[in-house]
């Protein structure tokens, strides 16, 4: 990354291999083998072969030393992996629990060629257009408020987006109960929650979220292209993802710390004030079948409250909801 | 001696990782658990192999439930 610094320095004139071997104390073999793979990574280097080197052009990548420099946490993303491609970033953050990473750590990729959702689902991924980050916490908590970690990141993951969105207020984000946030009633982000235990004690969580950034209608697949938006979509113009990542990453620690030392109880204002879902007609689809009613409250746990017809009132814990209008 | 291997939340189980007969060790995942979108697996308590399993993919769950037994 030095290399990088020092084309961004001098990107007006070539620098020969040789300056930059000196200046940098690197042999002329790494010069050339680096500047390979800042090109393969999407940046535009001229190569002149009696002058040197000039850097023309800048993909749009989350560089960690990029990224790091305004960004205002004590613990997330402080140690911060960046991946051009990777499988899931879920996956490579659990395998850094695993090892003992410390609580903060994050996992970031251009790119996901396995990007999963809930329940084995797959989340469209394609290269540096979207934001994919996962955080391993290491919470000491009950496990039965663990489930809580999901509502926990969906209101970080509305206040961030809601931070770098200007378009019209009607399609500004909300949450859908548990963990989506849609804009306009579709879906630009969603989260995937994994923990890991040692016997009794929680061990890991892995906070996983993928948001729709700057992707365009007509790179929706099709059978997306009802149901996902994006914040280029909603607000009709393209947002810094390095401003975005900064803004969720502050927000979860924010909201993160609150949780940790209050409980969900007394986050769970916030998290309805976020949601727009409460009194609209639903559908939850259960493990058991499938009921309607009206979407009331949400309990101080967490749990969605539904009032069916006829005044019974359903507790839900796990079910996909569906807004009927 | 029979070990339970009990639900540490409510929910629903997802997915069920052994089958009765199966030896396990003991920190295997046995089954894994969904609350609020999250996942979460059942490990087993003890290494031995499982004698009963009692609930479904897709039973609804509560915190203390016994899922498994390993003989």
């Amino acid at each position: 990354m030095e290399i990088l610094g020092f084309l961004r320095k001098h990107h007006e004139r070539f620098i020969s291999g040789a300056e930059i071997s000196r200046a940098l104390r690197v042999s002329r073999t790494a010069v050339w083998k680096h500047v390979g793979s800042l090109r393969s990574a999407g940046f535009s280097i001229e190569a002149h072969p009696s002058q040197g080197y000039r850097l023309t052009e800048e993909p749009d990548l989350l560089l960690p030393a990029d990224l790091q420099e305004g960004l205002q946490t004590r613990f997330v993303a402080r140690e911060l992996h960046h991946l051009l491609s990777t499988d899931s970033t879920n996956r490579v953050a659990r395998d850094l629990a695993a090892k003992g990473a410390p609580e903060g750590t994050t996992v970031i990729a251009e790119a996901q060629t396995r990007g999963r959702g809930r329940l084995g689902r797959t989340w469209f991924s394609p290269p540096r257009t979207n934001l994919y980050a996962s955080i391993i916490l290491r919470p000491r908590i009950p496990m039965p408020s663990v489930p809580q970690l999901t509502l926990v990141g969906a209101v970080a993951a509305c206040r961030a987006i809601g931070r770098v969105y200007n378009g019209p207020g009607e399609l500004g984000p909300r949450i859908k109960w548990p963990n989506d946030i849609l804009m306009g009633g579709r879906k630009v982000s969603g989260t995937l929650v994994e923990a890991a235990s040692l016997g009794e004690m929680l061990d890991y969580v892995v906070l996983g979220i993928g948001v729709n950034v700057n992707l365009e209608e007509k790179d929706l697949p099709t059978e997306l292209a009802a149901t996902a938006t994006s914040l280029l979509i909603a607000g009709g113009r393209k947002v810094s993802r390095k401003t975005l990542a900064c803004a969720l990453f502050e927000e979860i620690e924010a909201t993160y710390e609150r949780f940790r030392a209050e409980g969900f109880a007394k986050l769970s204002g916030e998290y309805a004030a976020l949601s727009d879902i409460w009194g609209r007609q639903v559908r939850v689809t259960l493990s058991e079948g499938v009921i309607e009613g009206t979407a009331e409250g949400l309990d101080s746990d967490g749990a969605l409250r539904v009032s069916l017809a006829g005044g019974a009132s359903e507790r839900i814990l796990a079910g996909d909801v569906q807004l009927l209008r | 001696m029979p070990t339970d291997v009990a639900a540490h939340i409510t929910g629903t189980v997802w997915k069920i990782e052994a089958k009765v007969g199966d030896s396990v060790l003991e920190g295997d995942t046995i089954i894994i658990l969904e609350s609020m979108k999250m996942e979460m697996p059942v490990e087993a308590p003890a290494s031995g192999s499982i004698t009963e399993i009692r609930v479904n993919e897709g039973s609804a769950v509560s915190e203390g439930d016994v899922l498994a037994v390993i003989g």
